[in-house]
């Protein structure tokens, strides 16, 4: 059994981790045996599930006590130097998305996580456990209904996260939606379709952060583009246009999926899945909702640990998507509100370069 | 001159943040009652502030060093009727100049004649219960604002719209749907404002010194009805408004009973259970959920209320604003609906 702590005890580790881990504590997988959080609401949130967690009032109380897994969902700018701190005491890490808030953090936890005695560096690239991802990275890679011919991504809802901080809408936390909800999105292109040769970027940050941003990438063989908002409510849809078919899927559904074929008049909507071996890794049948996901992506780390199976979402991967993220702000251009004035684009276009 | 913005993350105040940072250099702050109410103003650098709109020691420190207050609060009608003596007392203690209270023309929703103005007569015993809170907050608003130091400023504005105005937003899907049912045809008034031009008095009354604690009727004047509104959202649309239904007008019975104080008495004395009895018996049902069964289509707004605007037989008089304030709107009629719908597309729904 391995002994784990919980770093940053908010929503993430709340609502997400928390129901896994104590299914995990019950197989015997872990134990949950500290807690670290400075908003000690938060943290005394998390203690009547792990009644026997004693709160670590610093990161260094970690060689006291013999530590093999920590999970870190504290605010993104803070990633990197838990991680670092952790894979240097030769703790295996899980760390929430986005793994930093820059390329130069993710480079340095790539780097501990690369020394001799350092523990292994998962990031929750939580959908890449979805048999639906899965699905649509075979459909691409072996061209099973035709060349894809061009995608469309949309998530856009109004912000409903029940954030315990302002973390979320701080511009020093490295970004908005971007970064929050587009690193999924990224970490998912890059797993299916590999580097873009192309991306042009708009935002409409004045100052702040970005809460509505439009993505138009190119990809050597194809084409298409992201919309990505917590301003309003258009829905979450990935729609992938094939020589032979459309496939649709929305990634709050792990198993959904639907598929029109092209010239037939026809299509089919349902839940995919193998019939006897997932694939990815050997996963239970009893998976039948979104957060049990969370306990195949931390059986993945645990059977990293024992058996060297290869990680779903490692470090090395994740910082694809990360890089992207920091070319398109690099590159930003301003996304114009077609209801502004001429005098607020002049505001606004001053206020996006500052 | 830095303005404070209670319910800063609804559709006027989240505008307000937007139109007085980028329009007019204005600095605001904004005041949510929660940390996800932050993300639509994040994309400011803006100095926000969290609290509840109902605890005045919350709200002093949050207007600490503001010079006015919009108050546009959203939410149930307890807290709207409630909203005034914390935010009076708040703004009084840290020396607010003025408070810009947004009420509502929904006051006036028992009116019979074919004019609203600031004067008419209400009696809140005849009112429905957001109408009822509205009025109640104005009205407390105005007593504290009698006796105490901070002004304040009441606008009464009806149909606002704009970008992320559920007004544009509903309808636009009606009408792509083909789902248009208007009571009455839509013969009402619909009195709209757009959003902007609603902040620019907000703003007027904030630079006017010599302006005191005042009650404004705030409209457009665009003389609309709700199906010429229809029409002209239509055509900006670029799509047919041939499928535009007339259905009967609600049946007025309804709400005049309710309003009653012997409406009010004999439901204060009856059991729940015997409530619950009674609203599932057929000799009761009402005329006006009839209604709604028999006319309300998925996507359609044509529910009693609703059906009540479609017939509002009054025009908001805007005079006293326009005297006293010399107001003009500075968006017009097809400016508004141009920037309106560039939000439909922006958001997806076009």
């Amino acid at each position: 059994m391995l002994n784990l702590v919980i770093i940053g005890c908010g929503a993430v580790s709340q609502e997400l981790h928390a129901p896994a881990l104590v299914e995990l504590e019950f197989r015997k997988k872990i134990s949950v045996i500290g807690l670290y959080d400075p908003n000690i609401d938060e943290l005394n949130k998390l203690r009547p599930q792990f009644v026997n967690a004693v709160a670590l009032s610093s990161l260094d109380d970690l060689s006291k006590f013999n530590v093999d897994l920590a999970l870190i969902a504290s605010p993104p700018k803070f990633h990197a130097e838990q991680a670092i701190a952790c894979l240097n005491a030769g703790v295996s890490v899980l760390c929430e998305k986005p793994m930093a808030t820059t390329i130069a953090e993710a480079n340095n936890m790539l780097a501990a996580a690369g020394s001799k005695g350092a523990g292994l560096l998962a990031v929750g690239h939580i959908r890449r456990f979805f048999p639906a991802a899965q699905f649509i990275r075979q459909c691409i890679c072996t061209k099973y209904f035709g060349a894809l011919v061009n995608f469309t991504i949309c998530e856009c809802t109004k912000f409903a996260w029940p954030a315990k901080s302002p973390a979320f809408f701080q511009r020093n936390s490295g970004g908005g939606v971007l970064l929050d909800m587009g690193i999924h999105t990224l970490d998912l292109l890059h797993w299916w379709l590999g580097t873009p040769e192309s991306i042009s970027y708009q935002d409409d940050a004045m100052g702040g952060i970005e809460i509505n941003c439009i993505l138009r990438i190119k990809y050597r063989d194809t084409q298409g583009e992201v919309r990505l908002s917590w301003d309003y409510d258009a829905g979450f849809i990935y729609t992938f246009h094939f020589d032979q078919a459309s496939l649709s899927w929305c990634p709050y559904h792990p198993t959904s999926i639907r598929i029109i074929f092209a010239n037939l008049g026809y299509e089919i909507a349902g839940e995919i899945g193998t019939s006897n071996k997932l694939i990815i890794n050997q996963l239970p049948l009893s998976i039948v909702n979104y957060n049990q996901y969370f306990i195949e992506e931390w059986l993945n780390l645990i059977g990293a640990i024992y058996d060297r199976r290869p990680l779903v979402s490692p470090g090395s991967e994740a910082i694809a998507a990360l890089s992207t993220i920091d070319y398109c702000y690099r590159n930003r251009e301003l996304l114009i509100a077609p209801w502004f004035s001429t005098i607020e684009v002049e505001t606004a276009r001053r206020l996006s370069r500052e | 001159m830095k303005i404070a913005i209670v319910g800063a993350a609804g559709f006027l105040g989240s505008r307000s943040v937007e139109y007085l940072t980028l329009g007019h250099g204005i600095k605001t702050r904004p005041i949510v009652r929660k940390y996800s109410d932050l993300a639509r103003l994040s994309r400011f650098t803006v100095d926000w502030r969290i609290a509840d709109a109902m605890h005045e020691s919350e709200l002093t420190k949050a207007f600490d060093g503001c010079d006015f207050v919009i108050h546009s609060i959203m939410g149930d009608n307890k807290s709207i009727a409630c909203c005034a003596r914390p935010a009076y007392n708040a703004a009084q203690a840290v020396g607010i100049k003025k408070i810009i209270y947004i009420s509502s023309a929904a006051i006036y929703d028992q009116l019979q004649g074919s004019e609203a103005n600031e004067s008419a007569r209400i009696r809140r015993s005849r009112l429905g219960q957001y109408s009822s809170a509205k009025l109640q907050a104005e009205q407390e608003f105005m007593s504290l604002s009698s006796r105490g130091s901070v002004k304040v400023v009441a606008l009464r504005p009806s149909i606002i719209i704009g970008p992320r105005s559920h007004w544009i937003a509903e309808p636009t899907k009606q009408l792509l749907t083909g789902k248009v049912f208007l009571a009455d045809g839509g013969v009402g008034w619909c009195n709209c404002i757009y959003v902007d031009n609603l902040i620019d008095i907000a703003l007027l009354a904030c630079h006017c010194d010599t302006l005191g604690s005042e009650v404004f009727n705030v409209d457009d004047n665009r003389n609309l009805t709700w199906m010429q509104y229809y029409e002209h959202l239509a055509t900006h649309l670029g799509i047919s408004h041939q499928d535009i239904q007339a259905v009967p007008p609600p049946p007025p019975e309804r709400s005049r009973f309710r309003s009653t104080r012997l409406f009010k008495f004999l439901s204060s004395c009856t059991p729940p259970l015997v409530k619950l009895a009674l609203r599932k018996s057929a000799l009761i049902r009402h005329r006006a959920d009839d209604f709604h069964h028999n006319h309300s289509n998925e996507g359609s707004l044509i529910n009693p209320i609703i059906a009540a605007l479609h017939i509002t037989p009054w025009q908001l008089s805007t005079v006293k604003l326009r005297e006293s304030l010399v107001y003009k709107p500075t968006v017009d009629l097809d400016e508004s609906f141009r920037r309106s719908i560039g939000w439909l597309r922006f958001a997806g729904i076009l």
